[in-house]
This record gives C-alpha cells, sequence and structure tokens, in this order.
C-alpha cells in the first residue's frame, strides 16, 4: 500500500508530517512502551512499576488533551473538570454495585455528555476567551464533586476496592499491563482519527475555522465531536485513576493539575503521535530526579520536601520556553534534527530559499474576520 | 434583614477589592490583548513578603510595602519584557497560556520560599474590633481596607480619564501605530501599564490579607476578577469598577442566600451568560472580538 | 453533492437547466453603517470566466463573501444554478459545490501539499467519523482513491514533485498554486477566487494562467475572479466587471470593457483622452 504512493527517489526536500510516517510511528511507540513495561515488571521494584503506571495513565489524559488543543486548536485549561467528572462518576457507579470495568465506562459516558455540554460554548468563543470558559467547567465539576463527596462520605473520601489480586508489587504489574492495553488502544483509535478526514477537519477548524466552513466541513458538528471524544478519554483516565489510586477526594483536582497536562502537551509536542507520552513521561519523573539535581546545587535537605514545588518551577518554565520557542516540543526539535541529519545525508542542502511568509504574516484581506 | 445586610455590605466590601484588582486586569487587557493568568500570583507574592518581612524585621510597614510591590511590579514589566513580548504576532492564547506557565513557576517559587506557614499582615493604623450594622456584624478594619480600595481605584480611572498621561496611556492600547506617530513611545506604555497593573494586584494581596489570612485563597481571588473584568467590560476602565462591585454584590448575596461554596460556581457561570450573551460587558465597547 | 457521495471526480450535480453558475440581483450588503455593496447585479454563465475588477475597497472581496454566505445581506439575493442561497449557511453553500479560494492562502503549514489537497475534498470522501473507527477497510480504500486523485491533480499542474513538501516550507506562489488545486480537487460547480496572482511575478502569473484556463476548460468549471492584473484577466476572463465605491461600474465582454474609455476612467480615476492608445495597465 505505501509503494503505491511511494515518489522518486531523488531526495524529497522537507518531508512533512504525513501519513506513512504516522502509520509506522504508532507501532513504534506501542512496541517501546511495551517493553518498557515489561522490563520494568519483571525487574523494576514496585515503586518503579507505579511510577510507569502513573505515566500511562498520565498519557491517555494528555493525548486526550493533545486532540482538543493540538489537533484541535480549542484551547482548554479547565481539563481537569473530566478526570474529576469521570472519577466521581465511576465511584458512583462502583457504588450503585457496577464492577470494574463497567463503571469506568459509565463515568467516560456522563464525561462525553459533559463534554458535550462544555463544546456548546466553544462553538462561539475561542482562543483564549474559550480558555476563561473551561474555568467554569471546571469549577462545576469540583462544585458538583465536592457536594457529592460531602453528602455522602465527608471529607475523607471515597475508597475504593482494590482492582487485582496479589502484592502490591503484583497489583502494581497488572495494572501496567490493563494501563499499557488502554494507551495502546487510545494511540490506535486516535490515529485513526487524527489521519484521516475528521484530522484534516480538525486542523482546518483550528488554524482557519471560515475556511473550513467554505470547504464545506460543518464546524460546529466537528468542534462538538471532538469535545465528546477527549472528554469521554479524559473521563477514563479519571475513572481508571480512581481504581489505580483507590481513593477520590474532590481536593486532589486542582488547577496545578490542569496545567501539568498542559505542560505534558508543549513539551512533548503539540498535534504529535508520541509528544503527550513523552511529556507525561517528563513531567511525572521531573519531582523524581529534582531533588537531586537541585541538592548539587543548592545543597538544601528540604529538596526532597519541596521536590513539587521544584518540579512545578520547572514545568512552568519549560511551558514558557516551549510555548515561545519551541511549540513542536520534543518530537517537532527531534524530528528538525532528523531532517538536518538527512539533508547532510545526501550531501546537498535542502531548498536555501528562506523561509516563506506563513499565512500568519500576511494581512487579512478586509471583510472576513478571521483570528 | 440581617442576611440582605450581610449580602450587600459584604458584597460591596468584596466587590471594591474585587475592583482593585478587575481594574490591573482591564489595564494588561488594554495594553497587550491579554489576560494575566499570573495575576493571583503577584497578590501572594506581595502578601507573603510584606508578612514574612514584617514578623522577621522591625521595618514599618510603609517600607515593607512599598518593596514589595516594588518587587511585584519589577515582575510584572520582567513578565512583560520577555514573555509577552516574545509572543507578539501570534494568536492571543499563546500568551495566556505562557502567563499560565509563570503562574506555576511562581506558584513554585512561592511554595519553596514562603512554605506552609501562615502569616499575618499588621497595617498600623486599621482599626480593630467589630461593627453591627443591621442585625450583621462587620470588622472594622474590613470596611475602612474596602474604603480605601474603592477610594484608589476611582481616583486611577480618573487619572486614566482626565490627565494627559491617562489619555496617552488610553490611545497607546486603542491604536498603537497612531499613538507610536503621536510621539508616544508604545512599548514603555505596554512595560509601565504591566508593571502598573502587578502593582495593583499587590496592593490589593497586601490589603485583603490584612484582613483574611495570607494564603492560597488570594490567589482565588484573582480568578473571580476575570468574571468580573467580562462583565464590566474587558477594555473599560470604569468598567472595573462596575465588574468589580457586580460580582461581589452577586456573591455576597449567593453566600448569605445560598452559602459559600456556591459562589465560585455560580460566578463563572456569570462568566458562562457574560461571554456569549453581552460579550462586550456592560460598559465595554462593542467591537470586542472573541476571536 | 453532499458527503454521502461517493468521489465522482467525472461528474458534478446540479440543476443545468439555469444558465448562471452564478447569479447576483441587486445585491446590498452593509457594515455597520459602511456601504460596502450597493445594487449590485451580475452573473457568471456556466461555461464562463468573469474577472471581478476596481480599486482598492471597491468591494471586490466583500462580493465573493457575500456569495459564499460569509457576511449578511443588506438586501438583494444570490442564486446558485437558480437556487436562492442568499441566507444559507456557508457549510451548506459550499457543499453545494460553490468553492472559494483566499488572497492569503490558508494552508495548513504543518500538513504536506498533498494532504492540504485532500483537505479541499472533504464533501467528496465518502465516509463518516464513525466509519474512521469501525470501517477501516472503507475508509482504507476511500483515502487511497483520494490521494491518486490529489495526485493525478497536482500532477496536470506540474505540482507533483511538492506533494510531500509541508506546506509551510512552500514560497508564496506554490501556495498559491496548491490554495487554488485545494480548491478544485472537489470539481465544485463554480469557483471564486480572490486574486489568485497577486504578490506573483511574471513566470508565476504565466502559470496560474494556464491552470485557470485548463480548470475552466478541462473540467468546465465557471469562475468569479478579483483581480488586479490586466494581463490575466485579458487572457483568460471572458467577461469582466468593474466595481468601484461598492457599486458596477461597468460590466461586459473582456475586449470590449478594456478598451472602453469607462474602463480607464474607473480604475485609474484619469478622464479619458480620445487619442490616447488604450494600454493594458499593470496594476
Amino acid at each position: 500500500m505505501t509503494s503505491a504512493i511511494t515518489g522518486t527517489g531523488s531526495a524529497v526536500p522537507a518531508r512533512a508530517l504525513d501519513w506513512r510516517s504516522l502509520i509506522k510511528q504508532r507501532y513504534l511507540i506501542i512496541a517501546i512502551a511495551f517493553i518498557a513495561v515489561a522490563i520494568i515488571t519483571a525487574g523494576g521494584s514496585s515503586y518503579s512499576t507505579y511510577i510507569v503506571d502513573t505515566i500511562l495513565l498520565a498519557a491517555i489524559g494528555a493525548m486526550a488533551l493533545d486532540l482538543l488543543m493540538g489537533t484541535g486548536g480549542q484551547v482548554s485549561i479547565g481539563n481537569v473538570a473530566f478526570l474529576a467528572g469521570g472519577a466521581f462518576a465511576t465511584v458512583w457507579a462502583s457504588r450503585a454495585g457496577v464492577p470494574f470495568p463497567f463503571d469506568v465506562i459509565i463515568g467516560a459516558l456522563a464525561c462525553a455528555a459533559f463534554g458535550f455540554l462544555v463544546g456548546l460554548p466553544a462553538l462561539r468563543i475561542r482562543g483564549m476567551y474559550l480558555a476563561l470558559a473551561t474555568l467554569a467547567a471546571f469549577y462545576l465539576a469540583d462544585f458538583v464533586g465536592q457536594q457529592y463527596q460531602n453528602n455522602t462520605v465527608g471529607a475523607a473520601g471515597f475508597f475504593l476496592k482494590p482492582v487485582f489480586t496479589g502484592t502490591i508489587s503484583q497489583q502494581s504489574a497488572s495494572w501496567a499491563w490493563l494501563l499499557l492495553g488502554v494507551l495502546a488502544a487510545t494511540i490506535i483509535l486516535f490515529s485513526w482519527l487524527r489521519n484521516g478526514r475528521s484530522g484534516r477537519a480538525w486542523r482546518m477548524i483550528r488554524d482557519h475555522e471560515i475556511a473550513a466552513s467554505i470547504m464545506g466541513i460543518p464546524v460546529s458538528r466537528y468542534k462538538l465531536s471532538l469535545f465528546v471524544i477527549t472528554s469521554a478519554i479524559i473521563g477514563i483516565q479519571g475513572g481508571l485513576t480512581a481504581h489505580f489510586t483507590e481513593s477520590v477526594t474532590y481536593d486532589s483536582f486542582t488547577l496545578s493539575l490542569s496545567i501539568s497536562v498542559i505542560a505534558m502537551i508543549l513539551i512533548g509536542g503539540l498535534d504529535s503521535q508520541a509528544g503527550p507520552l513523552i511529556g507525561a513521561i517528563v513531567i511525572i519523573t521531573l519531582p523524581i530526579f529534582v531533588p537531586d539535581i537541585i541538592g548539587n546545587f543548592v545543597g538544601s535537605s528540604n529538596a526532597s520536601q519541596d521536590a513539587s514545588n521544584y518540579s512545578e518551577v520547572i514545568y512552568g518554565a519549560l511551558i514558557m520556553i516551549f510555548m515561545i520557542k519551541a511549540p513542536k516540543g520534543l518530537v517537532g526539535l527531534i524530528q528538525a534534527m532528523g531532517r538536518k541529519a538527512l539533508s547532510r545525508w545526501n550531501g546537498s542542502r535542502t531548498s536555501a530559499r528562506p523561509d516563506p511568509p506563513t499565512s500568519k504574516d500576511i494581512p487579512v484581506p478586509s471583510g472576513t474576520p478571521e483570528p | 434583614m440581617s442576611e440582605l445586610t450581610a449580602a450587600i455590605i459584604g458584597g460591596l466590601s468584596l466587590g471594591a477589592v474585587y475592583s482593585l484588582v478587575t481594574l490591573g486586569i482591564v489595564i494588561i487587557f488594554r495594553a497587550t490583548e491579554t489576560f494575566n493568568f499570573a495575576h493571583g500570583s503577584f497578590m501572594l507574592l506581595a502578601a507573603l513578603i510584606v508578612g514574612r518581612l514584617q514578623s522577621h524585621s522591625g521595618l514599618p510597614f510603609a517600607l515593607l510595602a512599598l518593596i514589595s510591590l516594588a518587587i511585584v511590579g519589577a515582575l510584572g514589566a520582567m513578565l512583560f519584557r520577555f514573555v509577552l513580548r516574545s509572543t507578539i504576532g501570534r494568536p492571543h492564547f499563546v500568551a495566556v497560556i505562557a502567563t499560565l506557565g509563570f503562574a506555576a513557576a511562581a506558584d513554585g517559587v512561592i511554595g519553596i520560599v514562603f512554605p506552609q506557614t501562615e502569616y499575618t499582615i499588621t497595617i498600623p493604623g486599621l482599626s480593630t474590633g467589630s461593627i453591627r450594622i443591621f442585625g450583621a456584624t462587620f470588622s472594622v478594619a474590613s470596611l475602612e481596607i474596602s474604603a480605601f480600595a474603592v477610594i484608589l481605584t476611582v481616583a486611577l480611572v480618573l487619572v486614566f480619564r482626565f490627565t494627559s498621561l491617562g489619555v496617552r496611556i488610553r490611545a497607546a492600547g486603542q491604536n498603537s501605530l497612531l499613538a507610536s506617530q503621536g510621539g508616544i513611545n508604545v512599548h514603555w506604555v505596554y512595560l509601565g501599564s504591566w508593571a502598573l497593573a502587578c502593582v495593583l494586584a499587590g496592593v490589593a494581596g497586601i490589603a485583603y490579607g490584612s484582613v483574611n489570612s495570607v494564603n492560597q485563597g488570594i490567589e482565588g481571588l484573582a480568578l473571580l476578577a476575570f468574571p468580573a473584568a467580562l462583565l464590566g467590560g474587558l477594555d473599560s476602565i470604569p468598567g472595573s469598577l462596575i465588574g468589580g462591585f457586580g460580582i461581589g454584590l452577586i456573591g455576597g448575596f449567593v453566600a448569605a442566600y445560598i452559602g459559600g461554596e456556591y459562589v465560585t460556581v455560580v460566578t463563572y457561570l456569570v462568566l458562562l451568560v457574560v461571554m456569549l450573551f453581552l460579550p462586550h460587558g456592560i460598559a465595554g465597547t462593542r467591537s470586542v472580538r472573541r476571536v | 453533492m453532499n458527503e454521502n457521495h461517493e468521489w465522482n471526480p467525472g461528474g458534478t450535480q446540479h440543476d443545468t437547466l439555469h444558465a448562471s453558475a452564478i447569479e447576483v440581483r441587486a445585491l446590498s450588503v452593509a457594515f455597520g453603517g459602511l456601504r460596502a455593496l450597493t445594487d449590485v447585479s451580475a452573473s457568471v454563465s456556466a461555461d464562463h470566466i468573469v474577472a471581478v475588477i476596481g480599486p482598492n475597497g471597491a468591494g471586490k472581496t466583500t462580493l465573493l463573501n457575500a456569495i459564499c454566505g460569509l457576511v449578511p445581506k443588506a438586501g438583494g439575493e444570490v442564486r446558485h444554478y437558480g437556487k436562492d442561497v442568499t441566507n444559507a449557511h456557508p457549510t451548506k453553500i459550499a457543499q453545494r459545490g460553490v468553492g472559494r479560494s483566499f488572497q492569503d492562502p490558508r494552508l495548513i503549514d504543518s500538513l504536506s501539499v498533498l494532504e492540504n489537497v485532500l483537505c479541499g475534498a472533504h464533501t467528496t470522501i465518502g465516509y463518516s467519523l464513525a466509519d474512521q473507527v469501525i470501517r477501516r477497510l472503507k475508509v482504507g480504500k476511500a483515502e487511497r482513491k483520494a490521494r491518486a486523485n490529489a495526485k493525478e491533480l497536482l500532477d496536470l499542474f506540474s505540482l507533483a514533485d511538492l506533494a510531500d513538501v509541508a506546506a509551510g516550507r512552500l514560497a508564496y506562489g506554490p501556495r498559491k498554486m496548491v490554495d487554488i488545486v485545494r480548491a478544485t480537487i472537489s470539481r465544485p460547480t463554480v469557483l471564486l477566487l480572490d486574486e489568485p496572482s497577486s504578490g506573483l511575478g511574471r513566470a508565476e502569473r504565466a502559470r496560474i494562467e494556464n491552470m485557470l484556463l485548463m480548470i475552466n476548460k478541462e473540467f468546465q468549471i465557471p469562475m468569479m475572479i478579483v483581480e488586479h492584473h490586466m494581463d490575466l484577466v485579458h487572457a483568460v476572463a471572458h467577461r469582466v466587471l468593474g466595481l468601484a465605491s461598492g457599486s458596477v461600474a461597468l460590466q461586459g465582454p473582456t475586449s470590449e470593457v478594456l478598451a472602453s474609455e469607462q474602463f480607464r476612467a474607473t480604475m485609474t480615476g484619469e478622464v479619458p483622452v480620445r487619442e490616447q492608445k488604450v494600454a493594458t495597465t499593470d496594476v
């Protein structure tokens, strides 16, 4: 199939992010993750397995946020609303007697409906205003969760029974395999969505919304479906996290958490397949490595206590750096390095033309209000 | 009756502080057409600096306040100079996400430099004790703080409207090309706007922190100021008073008649309604686009 | 044409009883207090290219926007093959086969040229969002077909070697060409082009000229083109519509219009001098 559309053998200037490389890429990512999980569950400590579990969980939601913000261009800083929604809905279903994993599925469906509601204002509000509007979703979810918790179990929060049997180590390993499966399914599902007609439609809506409708793309329908899909997936992360940590309290869902997920997708690279996972790895492991690094510089004994604070400083700075300098994130940087290496390999420099004026630089003709 | 009084006076009292914070948000919006999600961090930082220095040194409050505001103002100017300036020409949400990153970094620094202990701020000359009005009890100090906030906000609104400096600042925000041709150094106006807005945030933080406790709740204030800015009109300086008091009153009534935990969610639902049905707010210019 | 139709490169489905692809009658558009278009009447026949000319601010782009459904009308009507689309939603108008390019080519920089062209085929690629998850075979088949067609079209315009290049790396000229290909891929029933040759040098203008002629003659797609370059207008347009200050200043077959004194007066603001030979002004 791929050979039918292969170009000529001569050097192709500036390979784009095209569907061929993505098809290979997703299986590569899954394979690497599989190997990592296999190694760590076999030989590592239960602590390292726990870290892997956390990374896998975070990556699931990060992928969804990347689809929403990176591919679809819908700026959402209230995304933790769906984590909370998924967690509390799952708890509710679980307490109603629904067994795992069906309670998580119910949680996902609830989040899908919530996502639809959140998507409605997004039809008329964009950019930084939408970001502000998504805070409303966050406060709403926070409020509902708070009320539900306080009216049923109080400040201690909800507790769930373990899903797997065996020692802590064995349970962590079981979780690792389960989460790997969920992540793999998400990666594959998203690659189907991002590479087809809907991916092109979402990107068109992201970059040139008015031109998108001129092409016959039903913008509202695509925006809503995007919110529904991504909310459901984030809800799945929420539900799975609830079962993984075996406890749910409303105060664990903070704006900081939202910002950390944004950091993940920015660092990894917006609108990329591997980006969210890479970003999740960076953000989750930051508090682990940070005390050692900081300890060398500052020599403070409080370094490990302040690990989360130092991490926040670092990923806050990374958000600023990546947002300004490298919106394509680590994935983009790696691709750029790869392109440079490829051109040097081919012996000739790629097109010596200076970067052409992008559409952002050229003023839009009058009469066409365009972001 | 006491609930009504609590609602109205409590709401107005808090609204006064909101107005001050909202004014800062509006000033920034007029300058760079962005939201500053780090606003709350500046408020908290200023309060923490005063609180910590007050308990560790014997320096007079006025000096401590000046130091704190100078630091916060400088940080705001730096945020503009190094971060915001690099995002010109790109969609606005880029700058806004950058301020979000700054807020995260600032919160991390705050967490390291000012660990868990709560600080209190004592402003000399502030009355103590409480007063009963129509059955509801209020602390005199908080009423005095609110009065101060109102006076400061109104003074600034008048400065912007009637002094030549204020007019020039408004012009720079309105149309930077024309303004710069009229001899106004637009870059300094933007820098100054950011510094001023952050100083105002600091003042509000210190003021609020003196009658309440100095903790994360202060940042929550800033988050409620965004709905106030939208209600009053994002580009309307006098609108900040309308929006601030409006949100304050709404919050006051909700807290008095329904419950304190409803305030934030109701305020943000108001934000949604305003964004969808009254995007330019009460006093903003019609052409403010939500794109 | 609607989303459920299979990709159908050879055929267009429209009501051929009415001769005009686009008919505009007494159209008025106002923005606030500003009248952008006043009482404009014009038409594009099913096999013609109509060039819209006029000084800046005359309302040319507004006319295109009005036909596409992007601006509210203060009066008059727009018909597409006889059907009243005056108040129709832009997406519905696009799905009827009204294609559009913009003066500034709005491409997705991070995607390849091929992918960008495929964006234009949205209405003709026949699978749904649900299909993308549950009917992979159908999706694969439709994508392969669409890509082959896109490649063919790019090849027709000698752009095939750009197929895998990221759109963001293209120079301005190729960007404009890709934009036109994108607008053409779905075999629209009428094409509205906004300054397809603006900012281009002579050689690239010649290429655009050939593209437009090919699209019009080979694919039988009528066009309304906003243009400033009179050499291009002369080469491709059957009729010319001249706008000035939102009203129709002149209208008629190309050769007549370009030679007339009204044309010189309208476009250059000069008082016509009888003895002067008419020169094609390269604006």
